[in-house]
């Protein structure tokens, strides 16, 4: 109950907070939308790359997340609900908030199985995005901040606290081309009654989104390394997005190599942005 | 603008992350200073003499009967109970683990300080995969006395270093149980789903778990490891005890006023936390009372468990009349089973026992209604409900029949012997009244007079010593039958019993000659209490080796040592009986990777003999068993066996799965008997057979094949092909037949026996000796009859089965004599070659008894071979084996292996007699016990439920040429 009223204050604090987000995006950021594929693996979706690019939108994302490990026995599979808003306080300064509104995973090994209802966690953010000349091209660059905000996660006993810090460039190759890579860190923290649990892993990211009248298509790929304490992946991904400011999207991604378990990512977006 | 937001945000989340002091034992506090495990019972239990004491059991001893813990491991005691949790040695060497716990740091011995210790043992586990189960790799004791004291236990999941454990028993003065805290730490990244639960190894035939329940009782719904969630169950406490009074009852409740979940079955009891989803960096606790007390019955366990669960006291009573009259009654003649009468039926509490004067007493939590049943003889009699008034409940008078008061002696040659009375119901309406069992549990016998799995009587088998044997036994007509090994006759005798009527029966046996001299007979495979699923006494134990006729056993319980050396002396039984201590190794933990199968396997029983009982180490010297294949295990074991005459026995090669793991290595590795076996480990199944250990030893490496195991033809008919197909390959291996049995009633000892061929008789036994002989193949097998067989070209010339090839010089007969006891069904004699099977004598070609009761013919059949005929001028094996016809069994699932008997008697095997709809075949079952006791196997089945008359000789391997043996091929 004290997570959805923590939710339920983020959303309102989002519908009081829009209107006056009235700063205008940067002109290079003109044009569209023009986001990597929404493919986050990790459980709060902190992980989802991003173009360079700040603007004011609301999101709302359903995904569908499965492991199966058949050497080991273990299955589990959830979906999710997410809602996010984002709007720019300065130029260029962009905010978010957003939300895991419900989440439902099952989980299974040979013999024992359960599955379980949550919210949460909140997720904030606050990036700049930058003009950038020196490629010869139209750029934009942006430093990111995103972090899961602790005692918001009603799945979890412990008291998790993660961040993303992350840079983000992307090259306008044209009006219907642009490719976003991203350097980022991911960071984790729980407090459970053990003490102090820790996990940090880096991933580099290139996307590249190609748009023509209301289609835009993406394809991409991310390396990651270090969450479990080894190399965790080559994340496959893509998605298609039809709609102009209005739009929905299906995105879709598969961890290829490396330790991590999950097998696939699947999220179904609606988009509305300013 | 960034980095402002950046440190409010730093702020914050320290501000959050950090703080309190952890409430945990995983969190650097190793003596676990923050946590106390059940403060809600502090308090509650008190005593005149409060006292603890910790430390090494070489400092303390162990003052429970029956204890396994030796010097390393550590004991709490407060004097009220005593507990033992083996050592941790995180080298490998001494490995203490039992069974399904990788390592030490588990609860090994408990029972109340002076009594027995009546647990295998109690280990943590977080699910039922191979990796779920805690490996501690680090033990420490607290003492905090006179406060309390305490080991605690630390280590991993057993193959996910991620996932943290510790686990914390504590004593307190004066409290009958240990307070357990268990603790495990999801350190992956991932989602898992687990429990945490104790798991405590009953092993069928030892303490059986007693759940509050409605409709259960002892009764728990059975294990099934596939949908275990559907068993997986709440329970306000669970009890567990032995069959026999004065053993030790066990109690396991949640502490602070919760319930336990888990599953309890014969086998095993898990309880522990509910099923649940634990993420990364998530932690789940587990906090019980695990008690230890004495008793008749399951009484003070309840009374212990119901003050630490807080509930008040409900008194019961009630009188027992004997003929109305107040009487004392034994356990087996009246026990009260109490408990609820619940809207969903009846909810069993507690069983209660009369004391000296007939009366019951027994306290429960208070209930609106209780309601009772009185078992007499594993029957309920009378029942009845009462409501409860002011804290109490009389339940009044319960009158019962008196029992009938049997004494039975056997006597052979006019002097007094051991030996074995078996009662039958001898009409319908006795059959009817009699059948009962232990609360529904550990099958049904009629009569019923006493647990199957305990001392005699024990089901309906009774052990008379030399002075005999007095007995209880309900009112009825009955037929006694008296034996005492297949080289007597047997003897019967029909006796009508009123109720409290007294009878002394006496029989006389004649000794047969069926075996001939310098033979031994042998059981090489036997079962005590040393093992995990075994409860009977050694007293009966021993005396039951006596009682079959068996003069060496190979004492093989499992994964421990003994030699029953004092029960021997006991009994006087010096002259009588050998033992030899071997070991039956039984893993549990599957890690066996085998072609086309998903899920890993154990390797199966293997037995090994002779080895010294060490008991200063742990499992007496049993090296730890777990993880390695069967050529790792010979090597590992070679050094402790006698080289020369150390023997490895594969046994049951095919049985079926218990508990989710194989028992026979063949099986579990899916070895084909029609395919050949490479030359190397190719990958394949039958590949595994020739991978080699470091120490140089294959799996294949064993020296006997337990081709018969126990007295019915189950195991014979799977094991037949694949003795059959390594002989054909070259892989010479003797047979062996034992009985495996685990009590007077599961199987009966000597059944089936091995006799072996030494070069002294046992009136000079060498054990040594016999092994040597029994290596070379100088043995026959079965279950009752007898083969003399020899092969050679004149009556001075003639030699034994063996693995020594046998040269061809021309001349060369084969002479044939089967022998039995006159109550053995001796129909058929085979000749099997690799070119198939022979009759060699069937129906009036043998020589029949008139009577089962006789004492001749015991000749049934004479035959003499010419070999060169036999073999046709090739290499080859010859094998004989005599009995009744093998009855007819398919391979239905095309594995080699028959595996289905025509289940619906519709007289065509196939898929409609595969009674499991998800299994693609089974079961293979002996066609039924007769009950006209004029059908030729009356008297046998009676001595040996299920009996099929089978023996067969040890291969004689035949070199036709001169050249060397050749294997024949499959």
């Amino acid at each position: 109950v004290k997570i959805a009223g923590r939710i339920a204050a983020a959303l309102v604090a989002i519908a009081a907070l829009a209107p006056a987000a009235a700063a205008e995006p940067h002109e290079l950021c003109d044009g569209g939308d023009f986001e990597p594929a929404s493919v986050a693996i990790r459980d709060t979706g902190i992980d989802a790359a991003r173009s360079a690019c700040t603007r004011a939108a609301i999101r709302f994302r359903a995904r569908g997340l499965a492991e199966v490990a058949t050497d080991d026995f273990f299955g589990t599979v959830s979906s999710s609900l997410f809602a996010e808003a984002r709007w720019l306080i300065l130029a260029g300064v962009e905010l978010e908030v957003g939300a895991r509104l419900v989440d439902y995973r099952f989980a299974q090994n040979a013999v024992l199985s359960d599955d379980e209802i949550g919210a949460g966690p909140i997720i904030a953010g606050i990036g700049q995005a930058r003009p950038l000349r020196r490629f010869g091209k139209a750029a934009m660059w942006a430093p990111r901040l995103r972090v899961e905000v602790p005692r918001t996660n009603s799945a979890l006993d412990a008291t998790p606290f993660s961040a993303s810090p992350s840079a983000t460039l992307t090259l306008i190759w044209s009006d219907a081309t642009r490719t976003h890579s991203r350097a980022g860190l991911l960071l984790w923290l729980a407090r459970g009654p053990t003490g102090l649990d820790s996990r940090a892993a880096a991933a580099v990211s290139t996307d590249v989104a190609w748009r023509r009248s209301w289609l835009t298509l993406t394809a991409g790929g991310e390396l990651q390394a270090g969450w479990h304490r080894d190399f965790d992946h080559f994340l496959a991904r893509g998605a298609v997005r039809i709609g102009g400011d209005i739009g929905v999207d299906l995105a879709a991604g598969a961890p290829l190599f490396g330790a991590e378990r999950t097998n696939g990512v699947v999220t179904l977006g609606v988009s509305a942005n300013r | 603008m960034l980095g402002k937001a950046s440190a409010i945000l730093l702020l914050a989340v320290v501000s959050l992350l950090t703080g309190c002091t952890p409430n945990t034992c995983l969190a650097g506090d190793t003596a676990c200073n923050n946590v106390g495990a059940c403060r809600s019972i502090n308090g509650t239990f008190s005593c005149d003499a409060p006292q603890l004491a910790a430390g090494d059991v070489a400092e303390l001893g162990i003052d429970l009967a029956d204890a396994e813990g030796v010097p390393g491991d550590l004991l709490l005691t407060n004097g009220v109970i005593t507990a033992v949790i083996a050592t941790v040695d995180p080298t490998g060497e001494t490995n203490s683990g039992r069974g399904l716990a990788p390592g030490g740091g588990v609860l090994i011995d408990l029972g109340p300080s002076g009594g027995d210790d009546d647990l295998n043992y109690i280990t943590q586990l977080a699910g039922v995969l191979p990796e779920d189960t805690f490996r501690y790799t680090d033990l420490r004791l607290v003492d905090r006395s006179p406060d309390f004291v305490a080991v605690i236990a630390r280590g991993q999941l057993d193959g996910r270093d991620e996932v943290e454990v510790v686990t914390r028993y504590e004593l307190r003065p004066c409290e009958p149980g240990l307070r357990i805290r268990s603790e495990l730490h999801n350190g992956t990244a991932d989602v898992l789903t687990l429990i945490v639960a104790d798991l405590a190894h009953w092993g069928k035939r030892d303490a059986l778990p007693f759940a509050a329940r409605i409709g259960e009782g002892f009764e728990s719904p059975e294990l099934d490891l596939v949908d275990l969630q559907d068993v997986y169950v709440s329970h306000d406490y669970v009890l567990a005890r032995p069959t026999n009074p004065g053993a030790t009852t066990y109690g396991f409740v949640a502490c602070g006023g919760g319930q336990l979940s888990g599953v309890n079955d014969p086998e095993i009891s898990a309880l522990g936390t509910p099923v649940e989803l634990v993420r990364s960096g998530e932690t789940v606790v587990l906090e019980r009372f695990v008690s230890a007390t004495g008793g008749e019955d399951l009484g003070a366990g309840l009374a212990a468990i119901n003050r630490a669960r807080e509930t008040g006291e409900l008194a019961i009573t009630a009188q027992l009349r004997v003929d109305g009259e107040p009487a004392a009654a034994s356990f087996r003649a009246a026990t009260l089973l109490i408990g609820a009468s619940e809207a969903g039926g009846f909810r069993p509490l507690v069983t209660a026992t009369t004391a000296d004067d007939g009366r019951f007493a027994a306290a429960i939590e208070p209930t609106e209604v209780v309601a009772w049943e009185l078992w007499s003889f594993g029957r309920p009699v009378a029942g009845g409900s009462a409501t409860p008034s002011a804290g109490a409940v009389d339940l009044g008078d319960i009158d019962i029949e008196p029992p009938a008061q049997l004494t039975v002696a056997v006597h052979a040659g006019g002097t007094p012997i051991p030996a074995e009375v078996i009662a039958t119901p001898a009409d319908q309406a006795t059959a009817a009244a009699v059948r009962g069992s232990w609360f529904g549990r550990l099958g049904d016998c009629a009569p019923w007079l006493g647990p199957p799995v305990g001392g005699s009587p024990a089901c309906n088998r009774i052990l008379t010593g030399e002075s005999g044997a007095a007995v209880e036994i309900p009112a009825g007509r009955y037929r006694l039958i008296a034996t005492a090994g297949p080289s007597r006759t047997v003897s019967d005798r029909l006796i009508d019993l009123a109720p409290g009527a007294q009878a002394d029966v006496s029989f006389t046996l004649l000794d047969l000659d069926v075996v001939p001299d310098g033979w031994i007979s042998s059981d090489l495979h036997v079962h005590g209490k040393g093992s995990f699923d075994s409860s009977i006494p050694d007293l009966d134990r021993v005396l039951s080796f006596a009682a079959h006729d068996v003069q060496v056993i190979v004492a093989t319980d499992h994964d421990y040592i003994v030699n029953y050396a004092s029960a021997i002396e006991t009994l006087g039984l010096e002259d009588r009986v050998a033992v030899i201590p071997g070991l039956e190794t039984t893993p549990l933990i599957p890690f066996l990777d085998v072609p086309g199968e998903d899920i890993p396997q154990v390797i199966g029983h293997f037995n090994h003999w002779p080895l010294a009982v060490r008991p200063e180490l742990p499992r007496a010297g049993a090296p730890f068993d777990e993880l390695i294949e069967p050529g790792a295990l010979f090597d590992l074991l070679d050094p402790t066996v006698s080289l020369d005459a150390g023997i490895h026995m594969l046994n049951h090669p095919w049985d079926e799965t218990q508990f989710g793991r194989d028992l026979g290595y063949l099986r579990a590795i899916n070895f084909d008997p029609r395919v050949p076996i490479p030359a190397f480990d190719d990958g394949s199944s039958n590949g595994m057979l020739m991978r080699a250990a470091p120490g140089g030893k294959r799996n294949v490496d064993f020296d006997l094949v337990e081709l018969q195991n126990g007295g019915t033809l189950i195991q014979v008919l799977k094991t037949r092909p694949l003795w059959f197909s390594l002989l054909s390959q070259g892989f010479a291996r003797v047979a062996a037949a034992s009985s495996d049995s685990h009590s007077l009633s599961d199987a009966q000892l000597g059944y089936g026996r091995t006799h072996v061929k030494p070069v002294r008789d046992f009136s000079r036994f060498d054990p040594i000796g016999f092994n040597v002989a029994l290596k070379a193949g100088h043995a026959v097998g079965g279950n009752g009859p007898f083969i003399v067989a020899e092969i050679g070209t004149g009556a001075g010339n003639r030699r034994l089965s063996g693995l020594e090839p046998y040269v061809l010089v021309g001349g060369d007969t084969l002479e044939i004599e089967v022998r039995a006891a006159p109550w053995i069904p001796v129909t058929e004699v085979r000749l099997i070659t690799s070119r198939g099977v022979q009759i060699l004598g069937s129906g009036d070609d043998l020589t029949h008894p008139a009577s089962p009761l006789d004492s001749g013919p015991l000749v049934r059949f004479r035959t003499s071979l010419a070999v060169d005929q036999i073999v046709a001028g090739r290499d080859d094996w010859i094998v004989i084996e005599a009995g009744l016809p093998l009855f007819d069994a398919a391979d239905l699932d095309d594995d080699g292996v028959p595996d289905t008997t025509d289940n619906n008697g519709d007289g065509v095997i196939d898929a409609a007699d595969i009674e499991d709809p998800d299994d693609d075949s089974g079961p293979l079952r002996s066609p039924p016990d007769p009950i006209d006791f004029r059908d030729p196997r009356y008297t046998m089945t009676r001595v040996v439920p299920g009996a099929w008359t089978y023996a067969f000789t040890n291969a004689f391997f035949i070199d036709a040429d001169g050249d060397g043996w050749e294997a024949p091929g499959l």
